[in-house]
């Protein structure tokens, strides 16, 4: 019960730092949310599997962690080199 | 007992995710804003994961929850360097006093 | 909470369609991947988020950056110095000399990037690689092109043609002699 409450909170929390990405003036301001974003979704699958009791989905999250680092790092590199890969 | 005890560490987590979701909106230039950022929501990240093992006890499940913490603790911050280091080199800059 | 994210998968759809510009698209196909994976996980559906985490969120993002490659960035650099005046002012003009330039950007299918920067025109020049300096002096614009850049004829007649109703005080000046450009 306490675990839902909690989970309902931080998507709350997803949403308003969505506003950021709908915002942002510049599109590093968008990278930015981008990242907060994947780290609330990161916290609500550990959440969830809390509440489930499911320890697998814990892999998912990893994955998560990892992929939305690279992707950040690639859009990055991408934006400072002016198209340069 | 100990279920008491992670609630509240969770409850405190959220709280910093909470500051750190009103930085966002509370300051006008972009590198305050990633400074808020990616401070506050990494310790928010490292409380709630702290909190879900004081709750869950020690087994299987925390080493996991461990792991996911130390991954995040390691590149959270290099990705908000990233995008930091892309804009600067970029030559964006803030107007002084504006 | 489940509606929360169906209503934000949405909203993210229709703006990764909407938006003109294609490198905001890509970060708003990014977080609509994420979303739609975490959804198939509420479903309990945990293969399919992951294999959606995977292709959708990455590999994606990797593959549209790629061909976005071929698709030519005109950079924009813009120096605000002398700041007098009401702020609301200050900021009329400043999009009003924008909105001409990106007008010109959609016009020839490029995309326009804006940088606001704090530096000045020969550091610009020496330290960046750029197509247009654009120097805002209170009410005077001043406009200056790169060499390198093949769109400098058409932005200088295009500008010069929409700014006589405007009345900004507008000059236009090309980079005379190409020194050695920086990384």
């Amino acid at each position: 019960m306490f675990i839902e409450a909690a989970m309902l909170l931080l998507s709350l929390l997803a949403l308003a730092s969505a506003g950021r990405i709908v915002l942002g003036p510049t599109l590093w301001d968008r990278l930015l949310g981008l990242n907060l974003f994947s780290s609330k979704i990161i916290m609500l699958i550990v959440l969830y599997a809390v509440a489930t009791e499911r320890s697998y989905l814990l892999d998912i999250a990893l994955v998560y962690v990892l992929l939305g680092f690279i992707s950040i790092i690639f859009i990055a590199e991408f934006i400072q080199k002016k198209g340069k890969i | 007992m100990w279920d008491h005890v992670g609630n509240a560490i969770i409850v405190l987590g959220i709280v910093f995710v909470g500051f750190g979701v009103f930085g966002i909106y509370r300051f006008n230039d972009f590198y305050a804003r990633i400074l808020i950022a990616s401070k506050v929501d990494t310790v928010g990240f490292m409380t709630i994961m702290l909190g879900v093992v004081v709750r869950q006890g020690f087994s299987y499940f925390t080493w996991k929850v461990l792991l996911v913490l130390v991954v995040m603790l390691v590149t959270n911050p290099l990705a908000t360097h990233s995008i930091a280091r892309s804009a600067h080199y970029s030559g964006y800059r803030v107007r002084k006093g504006g | 909470m489940l509606k929360v994210f169906l209503v934000l998968m949405v909203v993210f759809a229709v703006m990764a369609v909407q938006t003109p510009k294609l490198r905001q698209a890509v970060v708003y196909l990014g977080i609509f991947s994420l979303i739609s994976s975490f959804v198939y996980l509420l479903y309990s559906a945990p293969d399919v988020a992951i294999a959606e985490a995977v292709i959708g969120s990455t590999l994606a993002t990797i593959l549209y950056l790629v061909a976005l490659k071929k698709y030519a960035v005109y950079t924009i650099y813009f120096t605000d110095t002398v700041d007098s005046g009401l702020e609301e002012a200050v900021a009329a003009r400043r999009a009003r000399i924008l909105e001409l330039v990106e007008g010109f950007c959609t016009e020839r299918e490029l995309e326009a990037h804006v940088i606001y920067t704090a530096e000045g025109k020969e550091q610009i020049q020496q330290n960046h690689s750029y197509d247009l300096i654009v120097m805002q002096e209170g009410e005077a614009v001043t406009v200056c092109g790169s060499r390198e850049s093949y769109h400098v004829d058409g932005i200088r007649s295009h500008l010069l043609e929409k700014d006589k109703g405007a009345g900004n005080r507008l000059r236009f000046q090309v980079q005379t002699e190409e020194e050695e450009v920086g990384p």
